[in-house]
This record gives structure tokens, C-alpha cells and sequence, in this order.
């Protein structure tokens, strides 16, 4: 009889141990989510944060388009130079791109989806990726005056036949150069690119997630 | 019934550390694909302003 008393007695204090354990892991659980809910629900409601996403996700794309429409005119303009398209397009539509970006990138909003840190990385890295464009269009253009420079000497008669030759290989190596370059920063961005849009589907599934069990609540 | 009972402890525990460990995975992958992007970002500006030495080099007689 004591025996069995016994054994009911540990039995009873096992069940009772195991469900306080649930319990505390239950509730740490939940209380993990309800933080991250309660980042959330800080600035707005979680459908609203994924519509914005979306939204970001659409902008990102046609900055996309824009750029690969930059580089296609690079590709149709041949070996001729870039300086009269880009005087007017390169500034205007930087500025625009600029624009687009501040507004969506600087906004409190933005700042509330993502945070502080991911957000400077991304400002960084479109600088850096604007620059690099930046440097490579200056480097086309001073080719292009290096051209009409020579042409002009040409013409008057100030240089030897020689002279020309030498300089005409100079410019061409310079043009291999810049056409290499532009080669290696396609897909320096491309590579970014893919890395970006890895970071943001990860973001628009966990945000997702996060939905789902709101709704199953 | 006791091992039955160690049984679904372990269990309990395991299935919370890995959500846990989850979680923190996802965090670093995100950190690192974000430090990528903007290293290799710093790479194509840092070739391209040699390249435009490179140029400068080659005209700085024309």
C-alpha cells in the first residue's frame, strides 16, 4: 500500500514538473513573439508594414529598370561618348533616383520597418554603387574631350602623324579600360542586387509568418 | 513512466531551444548578406576611381 502511495506521490510530482515546464517554455515563446509584435504594432499594423514593403520592393524595381535603361543607352551609344546624354539625363534622373530614394530611405516610416543599422548599410551601399557609375561616366567623358582635343590638333596641323598614332592608341587603351570596368560593375550590381532582394524576401517571409499567427490567434 | 516523463522534457526543451537558435541563424545570415553587399559595393566604387586614374594617366598628354 505505501508502495503505490509512493509511486503516486513521484508520478504526480513528475506530470506537475513536466507542465510547469511547458508552461514556462510556452510563455517564453509567446512572450518573444509578443515583443515582436509590439515593435510592430509600435508604428502601424503588420498588413500595413507588408503593403510598404511591397511598395518598396515595386520602387526598387523600377530603380532597377532605370538603370539597366542607363546602361542599355551606354551599350547603343557605342564606342561614342556619353557626355551629351548624360549631361542632361545623368544629372536629371540622378536627381530623381535621389530623390526617390531619400523619400523612401529617410522617412520615419522606413526607419520603423527596418532598422537603424540595415538602413545605413543599404544608404552605403547605393552611394558607393552611384559613385563607382559616377567615376566611370567622368572617365568616359574625359575621353571624349581627349578625342576632340586631338581632332583639333589634327585639323590645324600641330601634331606629327606620329604623335596622332601614339595618342589614338592612348585613348583606345583608355576606352578598353572604362568598357572593362563598366563590364565588372554590371556585375559587381547584379551580384548586390541579388543580395538585396535575398535580404528583403527574407524580411517579407518573416513578416508574413508574423501574420499567419496573428491570424491563427 | 518516469522515462516516458524524461522523454517529453527533453522534447519540450529541444523544440525551444531550436526556434531559438532559429531565430538567431536568420538574424546573423541577414547581418551578413547586408555587410556583403555593401563590401562589394566599396570594391566596384574603389575599381572604378582606379580606372578613372588609370584614364587620367593615359590622356594627361592629349
Amino acid at each position: 500500500m505505501k508502495t503505490i502511495f509512493k509511486k503516486s506521490i513521484i508520478c504526480l510530482f513528475v506530470i506537475l514538473f513536466m507542465a510547469g515546464l511547458q508552461f514556462e517554455s510556452q510563455a517564453q515563446g509567446k512572450s518573444e513573439k509578443g515583443k515582436e509584435k509590439k515593435e510592430m504594432a509600435k508604428s502601424k499594423s503588420s498588413s500595413e508594414i507588408s503593403k510598404e514593403v511591397e511598395k518598396e520592393l515595386e520602387s526598387q524595381e523600377a530603380m532597377e529598370e532605370e538603370h539597366d535603361e542607363m546602361h542599355e543607352t551606354d551599350k547603343h551609344m557605342g564606342g561614342k561618348p556619353l557626355q551629351k546624354e548624360k549631361g542632361k539625363s545623368a544629372k536629371g534622373e540622378k536627381g530623381k533616383m535621389h530623390g526617390k530614394m531619400k523619400g523612401e530611405m529617410h522617412g520615419e516610416e522606413f526607419g520603423q520597418i527596418r532598422s537603424e543599422e540595415a538602413k545605413q548599410k543599404m544608404m552605403a551601399t547605393h552611394e558607393n554603387m552611384q559613385k563607382a557609375e559616377e567615376a566611370l561616366m567622368r572617365s568616359e567623358q574625359k575621353i571624349a574631350d581627349a578625342k576632340e582635343r586631338l581632332l583639333k590638333a589634327e585639323k590645324e596641323g600641330t601634331v606629327t602623324e606620329e604623335e596622332i598614332a601614339e595618342k589614338k592608341e592612348k585613348i583606345k587603351k583608355a576606352e578598353e579600360k572604362v568598357a572593362e570596368a563598366k563590364e565588372r560593375l554590371k556585375m559587381q550590381h547584379n551580384q548586390v542586387h541579388e543580395k538585396m532582394m535575398e535580404t528583403k524576401k527574407a524580411k517579407k517571409e518573416k513578416i508574413e509568418e508574423i501574420e499567419e499567427v496573428e491570424i491563427e490567434e | 513512466m518516469l522515462s516516458t516523463a524524461l522523454l517529453f522534457l527533453l522534447a519540450s526543451c529541444g523544440s525551444s531551444n531550436s526556434e531559438n537558435e532559429k531565430q538567431e541563424a536568420n538574424m546573423e545570415q541577414e547581418e551578413q548578406i547586408a555587410d556583403e553587399v555593401v563590401k562589394s559595393s566599396k570594391e566596384a566604387q574603389s575599381e572604378a576611381e582606379k580606372t578613372e586614374e588609370e584614364v587620367d594617366k593615359l590622356l594627361e598628354d592629349i
